[in-house]
């Protein structure tokens, strides 16, 4: 058996998961290396020509903050920028991009050349562990590759199946083949698997639609960019388009519906209730006879084009002529079809808050592998194994954010804390703290994690500790009073000389409304580039104006952090714990909490089953 | 509410101690039907379920205690949804005792104030609202909570409530998606239906708190305090209302001292009537916190009978009736007529008596005995559904701001939906359990 060195971390994947652990391995000077089935493939974005969004722009921000690298690369890709959700509450908006896709993989390619990250094309067929420690992976030709760590980002491909009607093709990604033995592998070390499925809309030939008859989607006219170290940004503001579906449409594809294979019963797997397909949309909402679709380039002046919306498996011929019923698309053509994936995933009960596997020390999950869909929630989770499989290797501390401070902390609690069924997208509904996980306040939440783990240059520290302290600045000057006749905006009254900051509870009331004497030290000072002094503005306002909610949230933390981080031991036998109820007992076994706090959330797990986990542990 | 397994077989008298014509044991849990077995050295199929069995018990050294009749409720068709026997031996301490230690000695346990109800709560057999009744039940000292209470019980499922949680959960999940998920702009619509479903939900919850505090006066006895200068014949009054000799009577002004508390049913309607001290200026220093007390009395009260016995110039100020006592004295006999709030009474020869307690009634209820639909009976459901009502009042006062936070209407609303599930017992709080059943006594 051929043998490599030892590398400290090794990534099988190298897909938004991958990549991300990647470079931060390299980063933080570990010897790395990355195996994929397609070198050419690195970063690609297998389905929507797009980043971020509701709930996962904040976590392409957190990214960012936390040494990552999907943000920046968005920013120099994307077409299009938009904050989502401005009409609905500040601390819900969601910053959004559409990207070039093309160039987005192409800049991965060079980031991940430029960090120096070891890449070999291989396809990895098993795990090589003794004792409960993995030792390394071994290839298709049987060489042996050895690492103090492994990450596995498989994404789909798992014993990839595709489905487009009732067609079938083993296959990882279209046209790239699936990975066969890893799973078989992990099964073998006593894992439990799971079979989930996801969607692709079809891809149209921009020559057969009639753009005159579509929606115009204009981007933001002053756009904001992922990262805060992009410098001079000024995007690209690509027109987007969007159609709706009709009746006719509804018609169709209920008509046609037994020949999706999520209905006749073909797919095992269990898709996501949310990014459904279109046959799921008109089943589900069967009132509703419209549904907007998004038609989206895949590249600057790209000749195919995305349909956001049209996620499908029927067969070819009736996803090309339910398209054909709305008005603009009646003689549209395809360069492919819709189709649906069936993957392997691993419940994510078996994994620890660093990621690591509570069964194989120095083996981590991240990505679509553990139930989870979309480029961010993989992004976040690559970055997080990547940044603790490297602690493991240097023997650091681990990072393990916690709810409060991030969707990261959120998304990777609620993977390993509930059983999900379907696959696990990130929702600002799933944060309890969502008023607190603000956007704009991403660099305050989490830049002392990236302090302690160094995940950031000293450049890029001083840079947020600078906006930090404009806020801080900003604040302390809204303390002074403002005088009735300089508020120049009608819907902003007072009557008598009143402090900026009561000024400012005011619904309609922005500090740009204020007089610019109060804070023209902190311009000044400061030198912002325009979008990010917006952005300290935007967020002081929302701490004057959500002052009583942040206080509330605060006081809850407070409260819970308590018991929450006390361990509770791995060897803990729930079976044998006097007074748990079954149902406790059993929860308690599959999930094995590493703290109180992770037991408490666990659904069904009552306060009076902590007490008794208490009364144990002690 | 999972069902929840328990373990242990408890045994415990539900009748209350002492000498009486029958005691009733309860047992409970998966051993109830061995050691019914055990103790009547039958056999299991010698018991079918739900059927009278008049059998001998024994105890472990095969002395007979007792003959008893005894049944057996297999489980789930049992007050707690486990297999429960029940014993109704002779009523007497020393029996029930035996029996009791027989079954200790089998392997029983004793059960813990209101384990019987908690077991029938935690196995779904009652709903906490259920619970709760069956508590104020066991205690109701109005006709009135035992009515409500009995309506608890019956509701399955309190619906009206349940729905109410509904409708606050299907708006919050309107915002999230709307928050979430769509990329679309809510038309006044969706803002018209959310406000709509929430202002409803809120009006019925008022009406919930509206009518406790109508009905609350039903279901706790008021007090009814006898006041007046000495030697008017408070004690004699009191005991005449009472009809039994309970306070000490004299000539002599000044013969009460304390105040006196009794609990007395006038027309259906408990009360607690309060004897007072006469009150007068004093130097003696027992009299003087006699009439200190006295006034306290007046102030806690529902209802004060001032007690004259010569037409003073009375102010009438508050809930009072003045009472003509000593009417047997009057020379002519023409007594004026009576009115709500005065009524002529000889405390001593027992005229009038009849007369007086109708008004105390009438007075009391304020002539309004009809009892509200929606109904919660205990300070906690109270304390719940208030906290519920303020949270979603807060929640629509942000929906009917221009340009509303939906996510701050959202934070108000899981707030609202906690607080009433709390009340509903559909989150396990191990408070909610301490509360509701440590107010039980054992055998409940």
């Amino acid at each position: 058996m051929k043998q490599s060195g030892l590398y400290d971390v090794l990534i099988v994947g190298g897909g938004h998961a991958g990549i991300e652990a990647a470079i931060i391995s390299k980063k933080l000077g570990q010897k790395t290396i990355l195996i994929t089935q397609d070198r050419s493939a690195l970063g690609r974005m297998s389905c929507n020509p797009s980043i971020g969004g509701l709930a996962k722009g904040q976590m392409v921000r957190e990214m960012d903050v936390l040494g990552g690298s999907m943000g920046a690369t968005a920013d120099i890709a994307g077409l299009q920028f938009k904050v989502l959700n401005k009409k609905k509450g500040r601390s819900v908006w969601s910053p959004r991009a559409q990207v070039d896709k093309r160039h987005y993989e192409d800049l991965v390619s060079k980031k991940v050349l430029r960090a120096n990250v070891k890449i070999i094309s291989e396809e990895v067929v098993s795990l090589k562990t003794a004792k409960n420690s993995v030792l390394g992976v071994v290839l298709r030709d049987g060489s042996f590759v050895k690492s103090k760590t492994v990450i596995l980002t498989c994404g789909t491909f798992l014993n990839g199946l595709i489905h487009i009607g009732e067609r079938k093709i083993r296959a990882g990604r279209m046209g790239e083949g699936p990975s066969l033995g890893i799973t078989e592998s992990l099964v073998s070390l006593g894992f439990k698997t799971g079979r989930l499925k996801t969607g692709t809309p079809p891809r149209l030939i921009k020559e057969s639609i009639h753009w005159g008859l579509a929606k115009k989607e204009q981007g933001d006219e002053s756009p904001v960019p992922f990262s805060y170290f992009t410098k001079n940004f000024s995007p690209k503001n690509v027109l987007c388009h969007s159609f709706k579906t009709n009746k006719k449409t509804k018609e169709l594809v209920l008509d046609k519906i037994n020949e999706s294979p999520m209905f006749s019963g073909d797919i095992g797997g269990v898709g996501p209730r949310y990014c459904p397909s279109i046959e799921d949309k008109v089943y589900r909402f069967d009132k509703q006879d419209e549904h907007t679709l998004f038609l989206e380039p895949e590249w600057l002046n790209s000749d195919q084009i995305y349909v956001n919306g049209f996620s499908t498996s029927l067969p070819e011929e009736t996803q090309v002529s339910a398209l054909r019923t709305i008005p603009g698309l009646e003689s549209v053509s395809f360069f492919r079809p819709g189709y649906a994936i069936e993957y392997d995933f691993f419940h994510p009960a078996q994994l620890k808050a660093t990621l690591e596997t509570k069964g194989v020390s120095g083996l981590f999950l991240a990505g679509q592998i553990n139930g989870t869909s979309g480029y961010e929630e993989a992004g976040g989770q690559g970055l997080v194994a990547g940044i603790n499989a490297s602690k493991k290797a240097s023997g650091g501390q681990p990072l393990v954010l916690p709810r409060s401070s991030s969707y990261l902390g959120v998304m990777i609690d609620d993977l390993i804390t509930k059983s999900t069924f379907e696959p696990y997208r990130m929702f600002t509904s799933r944060a309890e703290y969502r008023l607190l996980l603000r956007y704009s306040n991403t660099e305050e939440r989490l830049l002392e994690y990236s302090k302690k783990l160094s995940l950031l240059n000293k450049g890029e520290i001083n840079h947020l500790e600078k906006t930090i302290k404009a806020k801080e600045s900003l604040l302390a000057c809204l303390d002074k009073s403002v005088d009735p006749q300089d508020i120049k905006k009608e819907s902003v009254i007072i009557k008598q000389k009143t402090p900026a900051k009561k000024v400012l509870k005011q619904p309609f009331c922005q500090i740009s409304d204020l007089p610019k004497v109060l804070f023209s030290d902190v311009i000044k000072d400061f030198r912002f580039e325009p979008w990010l002094l917006d952005e300290v503005f935007f967020d002081t306002e929302s701490k004057i104006k959500y002052a009583g909610y942040i206080k509330r949230l605060n006081a809850e933390i407070e409260k819970i952090i308590q018991n929450n981080e006390k361990e509770i031991p791995r060897n803990l036998d729930y079976k044998k714990v006097l007074g748990l109820s079954n149902e406790a007992k059993e929860k308690l076994s599959y999930i094995k909490p590493e703290t109180v706090g992770q037991a408490s959330r666990i659904s069904g797990i009552t306060p009076a089953d902590i007490s008794i986990v208490l009364v144990n542990i002690k | 509410m999972p069902p929840s397994e328990h373990t242990k077989t408890i045994v415990a008298e539900s009748t209350p101690p002492g000498v009486g014509g029958v005691s009733l044991i309860r047992i409970a849990g998966p051993d109830s039907l061995l050691y019914l077995t055990k103790i009547t050295k039958g056999n299991k199929q010698n018991y079918k379920p739900r059927t009278v069995y008049h059998r001998s018990l024994w105890d472990s050294r095969g002395g007979l205690i007792d003959r008893a009749l005894v049944t057996f409720f297999k489980k789930p068709n049992s007050y707690t949804g486990e297999n429960i026997v029940e014993v109704s031996c002779h009523g007497s301490p020393l029996v029930v005792t035996k029996i009791i230690s027989s079954l200790v000695s089998l392997g029983a346990v004793l059960a813990e104030p209101g384990e019987y109800t908690k077991r029938a709560f935690l196995n779904g057999k009652l709903n906490i609202l259920q619970a709760e009744a069956v508590g104020e039940i066991i205690s109701a000292k109005t006709e009135q909570a035992l009515r409500l209470n009995l309506k608890i019980l019956n509701e399955n499922n309190p619906k009206d409530l349940t729905s109410i949680r509904s409708s606050l959960v299907l708006a919050a999940s309107n915002i999230e998606h709307a928050l979430d998920i769509s990329d679309e702009d809510m038309g006044d619509g969706f803002f018209l239906n959310i406000i709509k479903s929430l202002s409803y939900a809120h009006v019925k919850m008022k009406k919930y708190i509206k009518n406790y505090k109508e009905n609350r006066k039903h279901l706790h006895p008021p007090t009814v305090v006898l006041y007046g200068k000495p030697n008017v014949g408070k004690s004699t009054l009191f005991n005449a209302i009472l009809n039994q000799d309970r306070a000490i009577t004299n000539k002599k002004p000044g013969t009460t001292r304390d105040t006196i508390e009794q609990e007395v049913y006038i027309g259906g309607l408990c009360v607690v009537l309060v004897d007072t001290a006469g009150t007068r200026k004093t130097k003696n220093e027992t009299e003087w916190e006699g009439v200190r007390r006295t006034e306290d009395a007046v102030l806690n009260s529902d209802l004060v009978l001032h007690v004259v016995e010569s037409v003073d110039f009375i102010k009438l100020k508050g809930n009072k009736i003045v009472v003509y006592n000593k009417i047997d004295l009057i020379k002519n006999k023409k007594t004026k007529d009576n009115t709500d709030t005065l009524v002529h009474v000889s405390a001593k020869e027992r005229i009038g008596i009849e007369t007086l307690k109708e008004k105390i009634k009438t007075q009391l209820l304020g002539k309004k005995t009809k009892l509200g639909a929606s109904t919660i009976t205990t300070a906690r459901q109270l304390q719940a559904i208030t906290g519920s009502a303020t949270y979603l009042n807060k929640a629509l006062k942000i929906l009917n701001n221009d340009n509303p936070e939906l996510e701050l209407v959202a934070f108000e609303l899981r707030e609202s939906i906690e607080a009433l599930s709390v009340l509903l017992g559909k989150t396990s709080v191990e408070d909610i359990m301490k509360n509701v059943f440590n107010n039980f006594c054992v055998g409940k």
